[in-house]
């Protein structure tokens, strides 16, 4: 079950009435959430619904024993324990494979002839988020910045709540478990708010996301070779745009459902595309997991009292060797999170020496407002993001590095594939333009427009909307349920 | 809050009755639920089974009745032979064999089945889980099929049809919620703003294409599974003593070549009469026969129209199928050997 799919019109209804109509408690309340969530894992395979089961027991058990044995060796061996099941159940599913493949080969190489046994086995959905939603759970409760959750019920819900299962929001027990302990009332600004963000993320992942990935992404990666320069330039924008479009996307739809349900989860994307340097960028995309990484990796790391110690530019790179691995087993993300690493660092290392700069001469501070420095920067960030996606959406390495070498050695080809939708021009006009917008409404010269929007009489805000609906009818194609976020 | 639903149900209102003036919505034909339902009230005497081409029958239908005979129609949007199968014996089977406790069948009448065919039924269909065409659970599940189905392997592209469906079914007066996946809405704004030469120009192609495709089209339609299917369909009706009748649906005249009349089509003819060789069956080969031209068809130059359906349906009963009206007088025994 996907929330961008038909499947939501029956389902979510359901369960709303079921929440709403039943006894203002949170334990009706919690459960009714807690059984759809169940049913929603399921409805991607029953098989997995198990291992979505098992792993609520373990932490929740394991995080009262932490909080029983706290300061003592006990705690340290209930986290571990904790650790070593999330992060291995998360190794087997999702790394075994490809771990066993690159020993393998590299043994091969030494003349070895003693295969490893490969497995193939099918990657639990979600399973990388509520994984790491978990461990941050019992790092909280180790370092005592959370209770323990002592209720099962709200536990589990805190793990499966399913607009944000499969695909993040990656949540903080402190942010979730004081919601999922107090009954919650109908508030029609949160209904207001949520069927907004749920119109808007519809619109970014079913409509802008799937029309650039059939009408300009997919063509070209799935035969680069036919497309020119252009061509492959124009594609990778569009990738980051359909990326943007489908993940935020999905994301709106998660918030705007929680809110149907009176829960407030945090917001994973801020304008990404305003970005003027790539620690900016990284604090503004898919926020959850980098916070996540930055307060129980980077920091632990940096200021532990181990070999990383201060060791800033070491720690960025495990980091987003971290976040690479994180989205897949494979070596292209092991490259693209290279690439981030070195550009954090390269960041990190101009900012000191632009500090210094200014130290020594004001001027400096001022050249780095300027038009020219902020607008030089965002062609930076936002190219450098661009170029990594390649290795992101290519199969192998030397696919991206093929694909790669036609972004820079100026090739003649195929600017576009052959149409594959009705009015492909105007559509794609329409999702440039809505993604230029969106991003240009957060800019304070544009902030007014917003705002005057806003201030707009109901049903002339409300006729807006209405167009958006025909649009959506009329364009959106059919399956555009499918997720990229999902396979990570 | 109010203003802003108000105003947003007003565009959509607007929108879909301005789209309704140029492209209205196609009316709702008959399907396999509505086939179901009718052969669970009815007795029928027929049962008529086939592609989207037995809902010709209606008028057929429509003409026995008067004369007492009962006949339920079951079309299968976009079938082949094992989807016609699939829907006997998973949605029919049930209801023919249903008895009451004394062990006496519920619906005792029927003795005939007319099964519809052309070539295109043993193509080799497009195949989808479990080797079933994706198309069943859009025109022929019924709520525990896909239950089953989501329970065995989740909400998946495949089961999902069925709920895309009902959606579609449940929204049956906007016009934006039937367009979608059809685009029929552009189509009828492209066609306004054709000149009658430009639309001839498009018809001419489109015939083309429908010629060159059905040529071409024996490079694939002799499937095995296909055969299969139909041969256990046979053998199922046979078994309980019920007439087996193969009708050979007409196709418009001008998409058939020369050279589609020797290849595809007469490969087809051949079958045909191999299997009414081997079994107990009549064949009723209308395929050229049948007295209609072009302008009966629709533009799809697949199904009849309106007029061409009350064409073929006097002429069917005069001729190849006035067998039918012998069903007139009900059976004393109530039964027969089932």
């Amino acid at each position: 079950m996907s929330l961008s799919e038909v499947e939501i019109v029956f389902f979510l209804p359901m369960v709303l009435l079921l929440h709403w109509l039943g006894p203002r408690r949170a334990t009706w309340q919690n459960s009714t959430i807690l059984v759809a969530s169940w049913i929603f894992y399921a409805s991607w395979s029953p098989k997995l619904l198990p291992i979505l089961l098992g792993a609520t027991i373990v932490d929740y058990l394991l995080g009262l024993y932490v909080a029983r044995h706290r300061g003592t060796s006990r705690a340290r061996l209930g986290l571990a324990l904790s650790l070593v099941y999330n992060l291995g159940q998360l190794g087997f599913f999702k790394y075994a494979g490809f771990f066993a493949t690159e020993l393998n080969r590299l043994l091969g190489v030494f003349g070895l002839s003693a295969p490893l046994p490969v497995l193939h086995v099918a990657l639990p959905l979600g399973l990388s988020f509520f994984t790491f939603q978990k461990i941050g759970y019992m790092l909280d409760v180790y370092d005592e910045r959370v209770e323990p959750c002592r209720s099962p019920l709200e536990f589990a819900t805190f793990v499966a709540f399913f607009p944000q299962l499969i695909a993040g929001p990656i949540v903080r027990a402190g942010e979730m478990l004081p919601q999922w302990s107090r009954p919650r009332s109908i508030d029609t600004d949160a209904v207001r708010r949520g069927a907004g963000l749920m119109l808007l993320g519809y619109f970014k992942k079913a409509y802008v996301a799937a029309i650039v990935a059939r009408e300009i992404v997919d063509p070209v990666f799935a035969a680069h070779e036919a497309y020119g320069t252009a061509g492959h330039w124009l594609a990778t924008i569009g990738y980051a745009i359909q990326v943007f479009c489908d993940f935020s996307g999905y994301t709106d739809l998660a918030l705007g459902i929680a809110l149907l349900f009176g829960i407030e989860l945090p917001k994973n994307f801020d304008y990404p595309f305003l970005s003027t340097s790539m620690m900016e960028f990284w604090r503004r995309w898919h926020i959850s997991l980098n916070t996540w990484l930055f307060d129980y990796l980077y920091g632990p790391m940096t200021a532990g009292h181990g070999w990383f110690r201060e060791r800033f530019d070491a720690a960025f790179m495990v980091v987003f060797l971290a976040s690479g691995l994180w989205h897949g087993a494979a070596w292209t993300f092991v490259l693209w999170g290279v690439l981030h690493g070195i550009a954090l660092v390269v960041d990190r290392r101009w900012d000191e020496l632009y500090r210094g700069l200014c130290r020594k001469d004001r001027k400096w501070v001022a050249r780095r407002k300027t038009l020219a420095y902020r607008g030089l920067s965002w062609v930076g960030t936002q190219l450098f993001f661009v170029v990594c996606l390649v290795p992101f959406r290519s199969a192998n390495i030397g696919n991206a590095l093929a694909f790669g070498e036609r972004l820079f050695v100026p090739t003649r080809g195929t600017l576009l594939g052959p149409a594959q939708g009705r009015m492909r021009l105007l559509n794609l006009a329409i999702g440039a333009a809505f993604v230029v917008g969106y991003h240009a409404l957060e800019l304070p010269a544009f902030r007014g427009l917003r705002e005057r929007f806003l201030s707009l009489p109901g049903p002339l805000r409300g006729a807006v909307y209405g167009i958006v609906v025909v649009v959506l009818f009329l364009f959106v194609p059919l399956s555009s349920g499918t997720f990229i976020y999902a396979q990570f | 809050m109010v203003g802003v639903v108000l105003g947003a149900a007003l565009v959509v209102a607007a929108a879909e009755v301005s789209i309704q003036r140029f492209a209205p919505i196609p009316p709702r034909i008959l399907e396999v639920d509505d086939g179901v339902e009718m052969l669970e009230r009815e007795d029928p005497e027929i049962l008529v089974l086939g592609s989207s081409h037995t809902r010709s029958f209606v008028p057929v239908r429509e003409a026995l009745a008067k004369e007492g005979v009962r006949m339920t129609l079951v079309p299968v949007e976009w079938g082949t032979f094992h989807s016609y199968e699939w829907v006997l014996s998973q949605r029919l089977a049930r209801i023919v064999d249903e008895r009451d406790a004394s062990g006496k069948l519920l619906r005792p009448s029927l003795s005939r089945f007319l099964l519809i065919t052309t070539f295109f039924d043993l193509c080799t269909a497009e195949v989808g889980k479990h080797g079933d065409s994706p198309n069943l659970p859009a025109r022929a599940w019924a709520a525990r099929h896909f239950f089953a189905d989501a329970a065995a392997d989740g909400v998946d592209d495949f089961n999902r049809n069925y709920l895309t469906t009902r959606f579609t079914r449940a929204l049956g007066f906007s016009v934006l919620v039937q367009n979608h996946g059809h685009d029929f809405i552009f189509d009828a704004l492209s066609d306004r703003f054709r000149t009658p030469e430009a639309r001839e120009e498009l018809n001419q192609a489109s015939a083309e294409r429908a010629r060159v495709n059905m040529e071409h089209q024996y490079d694939y339609c002799d499937d095995p599974h296909e055969h299969a299917a139909l041969e256990t369909m046979i053998d199922w009706m046979v078994a309980r003593g019920i007439e087996v009748d193969l009708v050979m649906f007409p196709l418009m005249p001008s998409i058939v070549s020369p050279k589609s009349k020797e290849t595809t089509l007469a490969r087809y003819e051949r079958r045909i009469a191999e299997l009414a060789g081997r079994k107990p069956i009549r064949v009723v080969d209308m395929t050229l026969d049948a007295p209609l031209v072009d302008a009966d068809f629709q533009r799809d130059r697949d199904h009849l129209n309106a007029g061409g359906n009350a064409k073929f349906s006097a002429w069917a009963l005069e001729h190849g199928l006035s067998f039918l009206r012998q069903h007139g007088t009900r059976r004393s025994d109530g039964g027969g050997p089932r």
